[in-house]
């Protein structure tokens, strides 16, 4: 007997260990593998222009630099003139002995090297227009043209372009606290946005209305800027390919615009000569419109336009706008605007909402747009600061979704007989409320576009969800027989079938815009998303919110990096998200959690087979055994269901007499059924475990696990339920809250969930 | 050579600077196989305002949610789907059947079901919708069978995917 049991064990111990021999004579070790682990790696070090609060450091600097230009639009030709003097401030503690400046409309250049970034050559079809972009040599000749680039004192300086960059040689080297004066004459040629044939793309540019012979144009990255100079990449070094933004350095803007005498415009800063530009009419209700916090005040009306559109004035006019502290400038002009305008009051100031549209998108326009922005901004500002500028201006562009200070260009047009569909509506509000919403995220936090393009468009998709449902609430009638806003992106369930997609066609959210190939999921949609969840589940609306709010606050008019983000949220909080950042933005694994087994319960004196050989092996003598409780679970040799039907401490004499030496009583006290849940998480990410307990009498119960369970095992934990009740069911995350990518293992009993494919069939069944 | 066949030899897909907030061009479609029924569903999301571009083509005037006209609709659709969308079980082309279809907010589910017989084994997807619309369309494919699932993303330069049924 001793000997085969020897023989046995000698047996499992070789079948355990010769398949580590056979791969390595000493055991394996690892790094640390822990989900919860800090990000110490992949963190930059905070320092003393970064804190490690992730706010400003003591040594925080960033340049600023002043502009004062002088436009021309040649409406005729559709070009474009400026001269820019520039006044840059160096607060940076180095001496620079060159500047770096923006030369986005390089794009348009017809060698521009970002035509040729894509892969190509096996594509079945393609529109006339590309073929005519690409093939044939009369394509449009964009881009700037630099006429000359002086100092103060007219002398020309050496300057280099390098595709969409241009560099500027100081004659002597800048120092701290310097300032250097300089100016540029430029012209282009303005493109079309909305080419006759195929696709409309690209940021500004005119449409023009063959109707009336009218063009309206939307204007923006039409001035060589100043590329942003700081403490983490030095000058801005990464080309505008297309999609990347911009990363520029806040400063004042004085500019005055001369375009046709009966064109009507909106620009970022505020208008300093209405007298010269307005009709007395027109005035007046512009006046008007300062104080009408109820409803927009027409300035200029359809009829006035139509009448407009038909004469065209050879003269000019010169408007001017002066803006304090900000890191950009646009406009847009036209004969064919219509005007709208109302007041809303922010955190005591009266702030101008405002909309510019030609009559083709109305009745769309008159009725939502200035509304939308009031509300935007009133929602924003709740969520971050008091919106620090004058006013907002949305302006009907066709196919375009654009943002600026005080300024946005939006899509949203009505069919031509006026008509439109919800889809068309909801389109242009929530594209109005993102890009209004932009004027937080990155006008005003100024993160860098270039690199980082979720740090904008993923906060303003967030805020934008939230502003979008309180719209539904704000005004149901627009919503109609809808239970709440359509919004495209935030609803966890809506982000499923991308992050369930192939691996090989996903980015970690912590990518370059120009390097994904989603860039709509990965820097908009999944962010949002994430954000969402970390308000609604993880940390709760009133501990998010403060630490939002702190960021936005730390990081007004300043340039934060993703670091900033991310310790902010933790530090303003008391919530440690390491985990959460490195699962949601620095990888690209997902939400799985399931329930796997339910297994009733009750307890004994007696060990059954599996306890007693513990005990054994333990060295206990099974006839005398200290007072232990035992667990006779389902699977046990010993279950026995009459007794499962009475309470679970019925058969354990032990259990019963200590509750009533403790002073409780055993019959009434204590819970009747026990049951060991277990959960198991084949996804990547970990997540807070939501569950929904079902009970036998209807009733059920809610219990948020912290994110903590999985800790020290990462695919699978168990949990005690003691209840009065029978257990009939359970299901993990009820709500849909998580992302969750499979719900195939989200209930016990199994159940599945019936695909939109099944529900419909059953549905046309009748 | 004509102009016709410089476009088919010769072209390539450019990219086209953008941003523009929401424009992505992208498809889900999800297929299941449901093996006792012999049967796979199969589930397509597409943009209602690519339908609407991509069926104007055929007749100018129709518009989506709501419907210009309803039945004109279903035929144009079924036509054009049934074509960009080739579904081979074994190498042997199957035939879609066209269930229905429904508006969720801005898109459009398609449903077809097709038959699988018993000892199937690998299934071929082809989907070319819209590629001859926009250079930079995305197909996403999603497949699954009871605990099994797969996933592909389909461009114009990858339109097929292969792979085993179980």
């Amino acid at each position: 007997m001793k000997k085969i049991k020897i023989h046995f064990i000698c047996i499992t111990f070789l079948s355990l260990i010769i398949p580590k021999i056979l791969f390595a004579q000493v055991q394996q070790g690892h790094t640390n593998q822990n989900k919860f682990r800090q990000l110490y790696v992949e963190f930059a070090d905070p320092n003393n222009y970064r804190n490690a609060s992730g706010a400003p450091g003591v040594d925080y600097y960033q340049q600023k630099v002043d502009y004062v230009m002088d436009i021309e639009l040649d409406d005729k030709n559709s070009k474009i003139y400026g001269e820019e003097e520039i006044t840059y401030t160096n607060n940076s503690p180095d001496n620079l002995t060159y500047l770096w400046l923006q030369l986005d409309q390089n794009i348009r250049k017809k060698d521009s090297p970002s035509l040729d970034i894509n892969s190509s050559g096996n594509s079945v079809t393609q529109g006339p227009s590309s073929f005519v972009r690409n093939y044939i040599n009369e394509s449009f000749d964009g881009g700037f043209n630099i006429e000359w680039v002086l100092d103060s004192e007219g002398n020309p300086l050496k300057y280099t372009i390098n595709q969409t960059m241009m560099r500027v040689d100081l004659p002597v080297s800048l120092s701290p606290n310097g300032i250097f004066k300089f100016k540029i004459k430029w012209w282009y040629n303005i493109n079309n946005h909305v080419p006759e044939n195929g696709p409309a793309r690209g940021r500004s540019g005119y449409e023009y209305f063959t109707e009336d012979d009218n063009r309206l144009y939307v204007i923006a990255q039409f001035f060589p800027r100043l590329c942003v100079y700081n403490d983490i990449e030095g000058w801005q070094n990464y080309q505008f390919w297309g999609r990347g933004e911009f990363a520029l350095e806040f400063g004042d803007y004085d500019v005055k615009i001369t375009v046709p005498d009966d064109h009507i415009m909106e620009a970022t800063g505020e208008l300093q000569n209405p007298k010269n530009v307005l009709s007395k009419s027109q005035l007046q209700r512009y006046k008007k419109a300062a104080y009408s916090f109820d409803k927009p005040i027409v300035i200029i009306s359809e009829k006035e336009v139509r009448e407009k559109e038909k004469i065209k004035s050879n003269e000019k006019n010169t408007w001017h706008f002066v803006a304090k502290n900000v890191r950009d400038f646009a406009f847009a002009s036209s004969r064919k605007f219509i005007w709208d305008m109302m007041a809303v009051k922010i955190g005591g100031k009266n702030i101008i909402a405002s909309s510019l549209y030609p009559k083709e998108g109305n009745p769309l326009w008159e009725e939502y747009s200035t509304k939308v922005v009031a509300h935007t901004l009133k929602v924003y500002s709740k969520y971050t600061f008091d919106y620090p500028y004058p006013k907002a201006v949305s302006v009907h562009s066709k196919n375009q979704g654009m943002e600026y200070p005080m300024i946005c260009f939006n899509h949203g047009r009505p069919n031509e007989d006026g008509s439109y569909s919800d889809r068309t509506k909801f389109g242009m509000i929530s594209v109005i409320i993102h890009e209004v919403g932009h004027n937080y995220f990155p006008m005003i936090v100024n993160s860098d576009e270039r690199q980082w393009g979720w740090m904008d468009e993923g906060l303003d998709t967030f805020l934008q969800y939230l502003t979008e449902q309180d719209f539904g609430i704000s005004f149901p009638d627009a919503i109609g027989d809808l239970e709440k806003y359509p919004s495209r992106r935030g609803d966890p369930k809506k982000i499923v079938p991308y992050m369930a997609g192939n691996q090989d066609f996903i980015a970690p959210i912590m990518s370059n815009h120009e390097n994904v190939y989603q860039s709509g999921p990965n820097a908009y949609a999944k962010p949002a998303t994430a954000l969402n969840i970390l308000r609604e589940t993880v940390m709760g609306n009133e501990v998010f919110d403060h630490a939002f709010k702190t960021y936005a606050k730390r990081w007004m008019f300043k340039h934060p990096t993703p670091e900033d983000f991310f310790r902010t949220m933790e530090d303003a909080s008391a919530t440690d998200l390491d985990w959460f950042w490195r699962g949601w933005f620095y990888s690209t694994d997902v939400v799985d959690i399931g329930v796997k087994n339910v297994k009733r319960f009750y307890f004994s004196d007696t060990p059954d087979e599996k306890a007693s050989n513990r005990l054994k092996e333990f060295g206990y003598d099974l006839n005398n055994l200290p007072d232990l409780v035992f667990k006779i679970d389902q699977e046990s040799d010993m279950f026995d269901s009459d007794l499962a039907n009475e309470s679970a401490i019925k058969g354990s004499k032990i259990l019963r007499d200590y509750l009533a030496e403790e002073g409780i009583d055993p019959n009434t006290k204590s819970p009747k059924y026990f049951y060991e849940v277990e959960f198991e998480k084949p996804g990547g990410l970990v997540m807070p475990l939501i569950v929904e307990y079902n009970y036998a009498d209807g009733t059920s119960e809610r219990v948020s696990y912290p994110v903590q369970v999985w800790r020290k095992n990462d695919s699978s934990v168990k949990k005690v339920v003691a209840s009065d009740k029978e257990l009939v069911g359970v299901t993990v995350d009820p709500d849909l809250e998580t992302a969750d990518v499979n719900l195939d293992n989200n209930n016990w009993p199994k159940r599945e969930t019936p695909s939109d494919f099944e529900k419909f069939k059953e549905r046309i069944k009748g | 050579m004509n102009l016709l066949s410089i476009f088919l030899l010769s072209v390539s897909s450019i990219f086209i600077p953008k941003k523009l907030d929401h424009k992505f061009y992208v498809s889900t479609t999800t297929i299941e196989f449901k093996e006792e029924k012999n049967v796979i569903q199969i589930t397509c999301q597409l943009f209602i305002d690519d339908v609407e571009q991509s069926l104007n083509r055929y007749q100018e005037d129709i518009k989506l949610a709501p419907d210009s006209n309803k039945q004109e609709i279903d035929k144009l659709l079924k036509k054009s789907l049934k074509k960009s969308i080739v579904i081979l079980i074994d190498g042997k082309k199957t035939d879609l059947s066209f269930i229905g279809r429904e508006y969720k907010n801005d898109i459009l589910q398609c449903y077809f079901e097709a038959n699988a017989p018993t000892s199937s084994l690998n299934l071929s997807i082809e989907n070319r919708t819209f590629f001859d619309l926009f250079e930079d369309q995305q197909n996403i494919i999603h497949y699954k069978n009871k605990s099994i699932r797969k996933s592909f993303l389909l461009y114009s330069e990858n339109y097929s995917a292969t792979f085993s049924l179980f």
